[in-house]
């Protein structure tokens, strides 16, 4: 007989496997995302381009360079030779040219200069292209809704926020990038002064941004969430506890219901009660879950006002449709914590154990029918064992290996099921994070929520190989 | 022996198991009844529309949606008569609101009236939740004798700008401004209505005694002021505090030129000094319809011609037309107190025009072009009922005259109604009715003038024959259509009868291309029923009039598209408020509506029918639960026979990755695909096979590792048969029953998925689903109470699922015998 050790062995390799593949396609989903999870920062005034950038390069997504732009980098080039320039204002430019694709290119200059008594405001115009395009194709577009002729294939964008990627004005940096410098008056020289600090950040080779992908997953290094500003670590910390008690509460009462009554109806084939469970549980077996918890919503906390519309606790709160007005229990009672809690999971709970009761007892039922057409059943109602051995010791026991496995599945199927009932209900666990997330294009989060979420199911599953293999040494074997 | 192909084998191998299998089927519990609801989803699928009594795009008229509400009280005293008090010309609109003036005789009764809606329910009467009223004793007015009874009232409105520009200091409320302007038997009276303010110890009135017996009152229109433009006496915008005021009788016409002013002027002069006469007519003719004094807002713009201000007095066979009373500009301030700064030096130019109006004459006061205020004036043409288009601005002589190339001309009747004209941009919108008495109906046209069009032209309805709005009887008045509220009320009279009201709901044509004509019906609060107008039942409508908007004021109804009319019932004595808009209902409940449309589930919140859209949402449900389900299928079996058939390490790597796939968290992975990939039904169903193959594979893996086995295959190899041939004639057909079940299996869960993604948003927008319906329920709110729109579509998937759940059990009785009942 084979020990349970290499079969441990062998299933914790294969978990690994599992994790290590999952993650793959995480990344491989995230990169296929458009946009970078960064994009989302760029928007903000609290994060300057450079620290973007910097977290950019800290994920392992890019590398950063910093280059000094001064006066002697740019050629004056006379306004005849820019389409659309205007002719009473002086033009210098100069031409940037990367290697690799740059994937962010920001610049930061001193946007002023004094010119005798006047106060000269640089206008700046930057435009990329892979192949080297002269000048005087490229059609100065003044504003970015102003209209290029068609004969132009080329235009300049307007560069009017300095200080952040060139990806917001629309172009992503190519290998070559222009930038045009205007000045508003006649034949100025430019600032001697002038300085610009660039900094351009290129892609790392996808091969090194999978790798630190890897490496962040695996270290928790999760970056920071572009929508709770702070580390995402910290918001999962908090989350992963809520959705864990919902579920495991709802999983323990579904199989604590479920196995009895599958284990009942198959052992009275035939009987009345028989039918009526069937039909009720085929009825929820294919209901949505989350049609099921709107009509619960409905009903119970719309209609009759007995549960909460939504939340995962009331947390002290006191006011309307908290669980102090509602129930009278309030902060400082001893029970306060636990009755605030209860409340607020009676409805999420009565939806998944009723939802997934109905597929155990079918399982359970058809897994007994078939436990109970065994020739040892025969052999112990034969020899004269009482019913009730027969049904618990010889039949029951056996069928609950297909339960297990069934357990398993349920566990995944819940967590990833609790992306839409969290929704509904508001609770504020993994699901709920992980689609608030993925709308706001918070990749950082929702990149690691879907990881726990894996890192979850995953794990139920070695738990439930593991207690296979104890209880069905045959497992063991193959 | 000819070649036996190994589809003939399979055909073979099938019919000969069908048979059975089918008895076997349906003579299972299961397979029945799925069968049965499967059946009956297929035949809404395909049979969609004849099923339904619209189209999925169909949307409930508004005439459905729409509850108007009627607020109404009863007066004790009789009335002879009802104005409205346009005021409060400030810009706070929550105090906004006109005065309701009812004449009783001896007496002037006024109350204050608001948007109820901002007052808060509808239940309340909006006289009722406002002090504002009062009462004027005509006994209390010096010069006018006890005999004498209050016969006719107009109401003089400041106007905006000059309101605007001079309330300050003590003596002023915006709400009491304004001068009852009332006809007795022998008298004009034009009383301040600051004087009834409570605790006023203001006195300002003007008795002023007539040679004739008055039957008419009219004060001058005007429309909002909005001078950019600077005017002479002023450095600032403001208008000139005048109006004038028309009083005459069959042959008679007085015309006054009233400076009403500020209240707190330490240099105003009398009330008596603010009246001046400016015009006596006496006429051989009669006068038909009460004259109109058309002034407008860009009077005394010295800029533009300014002379755009008329009065039309129509005869019984000519009307008239005064020009020339726009001369009056002199510099402010006053010099002099007690003096008025100007004497009015009107130089009257008159007009006769050789045909007699129809009716009362349109007008549109508020087109901010100067020039452009036309006057609509209806009348006949050899028994042809036109309107003729007067430009106020008139010739070079400073006759006015009328633009032939934009008469209207509409055939036989005559025009009954003033028309109703609005403006927007240099475009102008007029509709005229025209009342046949012959088949005693009415037409309405529309005609439409673009900024840059020499003519008026008539725009068809084209789901009339005529290319006009019919509406039975004779149409007295076109209420103001205001464009963005999209409705228009028609008052029409049946010979010797009451009045009746109907609605014309032009959004609701312009969304459907139909338009219902339908009496006025308004949404009782206690009954929670549609009832038809007026209120209270059986009441004879004698009166009804335009009342614009009450939250702001009638010079701006772009403040609150909630515009009012007011009513009056002479046998019930009741005087009301109608609120055509209303309030919109959407989601419907179901039930038999007013438009003749039933909706047995009701509607959603954009009025889309939920039975049609719950019938049209089987397609989308076959469609993508078969098509994703037979994919899966067809990739788990494909891997399952090859994965099987080859054995060894190729096995070993191939289900380790099958176990991956089925630990992978689906539903969170399929929506991270489905928002790259974007909303469409296609990619919806790709990813959901993508995902959806794997627990196949396993099964049908199982059964080829056990048909490897058997000697037929090593028959078949024996005899030659390469590996492909092997897995495709000998493995496939005998696995193909498997996967059959997996794919009815499999369409349940592919329906619950597409549902599930839908519901979160990232389904087809363009697509009729159930799951979409799920979540535009979530996106408007109307969980709580919306249950016929909740429960349908949820219903649905769950049979539709459970039957194909039932038709996968049956199949699986069949393949596996223990099942079956012993």
């Amino acid at each position: 007989m084979a020990g349970l050790g290499p079969y441990l062995v062998k299933r914790t390799i294969q978990a690994v496997i599992t994790i290590f593949v999952v993650t793959s396609l995480i990344w491989a989903l995230f990169e296929a995302m458009p946009g970078d999870p960064t994009d989302q920062f760029f928007g903000n005034p609290n994060y300057k381009a450079e620290d973007i950038a910097n977290m950019a390069v800290s994920f392992g997504l890019a590398d950063k360079y910093i280059e000094h732009l001064t006066a002697k980098d740019f050629t004056q080039v006379p306004a005849s030779e820019i389409p659309n320039a205007n002719q009473q204002f002086t033009y210098y430019y100069t031409i940037l040219k990367y290697n690799t694709n740059p994937r962010a290119l920001s610049f930061t200059m001193n946007e002023t200069y004094q010119y005798g008594n006047k106060t000269v405001q640089y206008g700046v115009y930057v435009f990329s292209s892979s192949e080297k395009v002269p000048l005087n194709q490229i059609y100065l577009q003044n504003s970015s809704t102003a209209p290029v002729p068609p004969q132009y294939k080329y235009h300049w964008y307007v560069y009017d926020k300095l200080g952040r990627s060139i990806q917001s004005v629309g172009v992503l940096p190519k290998k070559y990038d222009y930038i045009l410098i205007e000045i508003p008056l006649k034949n100025v020289p430019i600032s001697s002064h002038m300085k610009i600090a660039l900094l351009y950040v290129t892609d790392k080779p996808m091969v090194e941004r999978y790798l630190y992908f890897l490496k962040d997953m695996f270290t928790f290094n999760f970056g920071i969430s572009s929508i709770y500003h702070q580390p995402v670590s910290n918001i999962l910390a908090q989350r992963v506890p809520r959705t864990l008690l919902w579920f495991g509460l709802a999983t323990i009462l579904t199989y604590a219901i479920g196995i009895p009554l599958g284990t009942y109806i198959a052992w009275r084939r035939g009987g009345a009660a028989e039918g009526a469970v069937i039909g009720t549980s085929l009825f929820f077996y294919n209901m949505p879950s989350f049609w099921l918890a709107l009509v619960f919503l409905w009903i119970f906390s719309y209609s009759l006002g007995w549960t909460p519309i939504n939340g995962f606790a009331s947390q002290g709160y006191t006011g309307i449709g908290s669980t102090c007005a509602t129930l009278g229990i309030c902060p400082g009672n001893p029970f306060y914590a636990v009755v605030d809690y209860g409340w607020h999971l009676i409805l999420p709970l009565t939806v998944i154990v009723l939802l997934g009761v109905a597929g155990v007892i079918l399982l359970q039922r058809t897994s007994m029918l078939e436990t109970l057409g065994e020739d040892y059943i025969l052999t112990a109602k034969a020899k004269g064992l009482p019913e009730k051995v027969v049904r618990n010791k010889h039949a029951r026991r056996n069928a609950e290996l297909p339960i297990i496995t069934s357990f398993v599945l349920a566990l995944a199927y819940a967590i990833g099921g609790a992306v839409i009932l969290e929704q509904i209900f508001s609770y504020y666990g993994v699901g709920y994070t992980y689609l608030q997330a993925l709308f706001a294009q918070d990749y950082f989060l929702a990149g690691a929520t879907l990881f726990i979420i894996s890192l979850l199911v995953i794990g139920g599953n070695i738990i439930a190989d593991i207690l296979y293999g104890v209880l069905d040494p045959r497992v063991r074997l193959q | 022996m000819a070649e036996v192909s190994k589809w003939d084998e399979m055909r073979r191998h099938m019919k000969r198991s069908w048979g059975r299998g089918w008895k076997m089927f349906i003579h299972s519990k299961y397979g029945a009844t799925g069968f049965a609801i499967i059946l009956l989803f297929l035949v809404m699928a395909i049979f969609a529309p004849f099923l339904t009594p619209y189209t999925p795009h169909f949307e409930a008229p508004s005439i459905d949606s729409l509850r108007p509400y009627v607020y109404a009280f009863n007066s004790n005293a009789p009335v002879e008569g009802i104005t409205i008090g346009y005021t409060q010309l400030v810009t706070a609109p929550s105090e906004g609101g006109s005065w309701i003036i009812i004449n009783h005789g001896k007496s002037i009764q006024g109350i204050f009236t608001q948007d109820p809606k901002r007052v808060g329910s509808p239940n309340l009467e909006p006289w009722a939740t406002n002090s504002l009223r009062f009462t004027l004793q005509l006994s209390s007015i010096p010069g006018l004798g006890p005999q004498e009874t209050v016969t006719h009232m107009a109401f003089l409105a400041p106007s905006t700008s000059d309101l605007q520009y001079h309330y300050s200091g003590p003596g002023q409320h915006p709400n009491w401004d304004g001068e009852i302007v009332f006809t007795t038997q022998d008298h004009l009276v034009i009383y301040d209505i600051f004087n009834l303010m409570p605790n006023s110890q203001y006195s300002r009135m003007v008795v002023e005694p007539l040679d004739f017996t008055p039957t008419w009152v009219e004060v001058d229109t005007t429309s909002s002021g909005n001078l950019t433009s600077p005017v002479v006496y002023a450095p600032g915008a403001a208008v000139f505090p005048s109006r004038f005021i028309a009083v005459g009788d069959d042959y008679h016409m007085n015309v006054y030129w009233y400076y009403y002013t500020y209240s707190n002027d330490s240099y105003m002069p009398s009330a008596k000094n603010c009246l001046y006469s400016v015009l006596n007519a006496v006429y051989s003719e009669k006068i038909i319809e009460k004259p109109l004094l058309f002034y407008n807002d860009q009077l005394y713009n010295q800029n533009v011609s300014k002379d755009q201000n008329v009065i039309v007095v129509p005869l019984q066979t000519e009307t008239i037309v005064y020009k020339g009373f726009d001369t009056h500009t002199f510099p402010l301030p006053f010099v002099t107190p007690g003096m008025l700064p100007i004497t009015p030096t009107p130089h009257i130019v008159k007009t006769v025009f050789d045909f007699a109006l129809t009716a009362e004459l349109g007008y549109y006061a508020g087109a901010p072009d100067v020039g452009k205020n036309y006057i609509f004036l209806p009348s006949q043409e050899n028994g042809a009922a036109v309107v003729y288009v007067m430009k106020p601005n008139g010739d070079s002589s400073g006759h006015a005259a009328v633009v032939d190339d934009w008469t209207m001309k509409m055939g036989n009747g005559v025009i009954s109604a003033a028309p109703s004209v609005t403006y927007a941009s240099g475009n102008f919108t007029v509709y005229n009715a025209k009342y046949v008495s012959s088949v005693d109906e009415t037409y309405i046209y529309k005609y439409v003038k673009g900024a840059s069009s020499s003519t008026f032209e008539m725009e068809p309805f084209t789901h009339t024959s005529t290319g006009a709005i019919e509406v039975p009887h004779k149409a007295v008045l076109l209420n103001n259509m205001i464009l963005q509220n999209g409705e228009m009320l028609v008052v029409t009279q049946e010979k010797n009868k009451e009045l009746q009201l109907y609605v014309l709901d032009f959004a609701d044509y312009l969304r459907t291309g139909k338009m219902i004509v339908s009496p006025f019906m308004y949404y009782d609060n206690h009954t929670k029923k549609l009832e038809p107008f007026p209120y209270p039942q059986g009441g004879k409508l004698s009166f009804y009039t335009y009342m614009g908007s009450l939250s702001g004021t009638r010079y701006s109804p772009t403040a609150s598209f909630d515009l009012y009319g007011l009513y009056y019932c002479s046998n019930t004595n009741t005087i009301g408020l109608v609120n055509p808009k209303g309030n919109n209902v959407l989601p419907l409940p179901p039930g038999k509506y007013f438009s003749g449309n039933t909706y047995i589930l009701g509607t959603d919140d954009k009025g889309h029918d939920i039975w049609t859209w719950l019938v049209y949402g089987s397609r989308v449900a076959f469609i993508v639960g078969i098509t994703a389900a037979f994919i899966s299928v067809m990739i788990g079996t494909l891997y399952g026979v090859y994965s099987g058939f080859k054995g060894g390490a190729t096995d070993t790597v191939l289900m380790r990755f099958v176990d991956i796939m089925l630990t992978i968290p689906t539903l969170p992975i399929l929506l991270i695909l489905t928002a790259i990939l974007g909303p469409s039904i296609w990619n919806i169903i790709m990813v959901i096979s993508a995902f959806g193959w794997a627990g196949i594979a396993r099964v049908i893996r199982a059964q080829t590792l056990s048909l490897r086995g058997r000697p037929f295959v090593d028959a078949a190899r024996v005899a030659g048969a390469s590996n492909r041939r092997i897995m495709f004639s000998h493995i496939f057909p005998n696995v193909l029953p498997y996967s059959f079940l997996y794919m009815t299996l499999g369409v349940a869960g592919a329906i619950l998925t597409e549902a599930a993604l839908s519901f979160l948003g990232l389904g087809d927008p363009k697509a009729i689903s159930w799951g979409q319906m799920l979540y535009s329920i979530q996106t408007a709110g109307a969980v709580m109470y919306a249950w016929w729109w909740l429960l349908p579509p949820g219903l649905a998937i769950t049979l539709i699922s459970t039957g194909f759940y039932l038709i996968g059990r049956a199949f699986d009785e069949i393949l596996n015998p223990r099942l079956r009942k012993r």
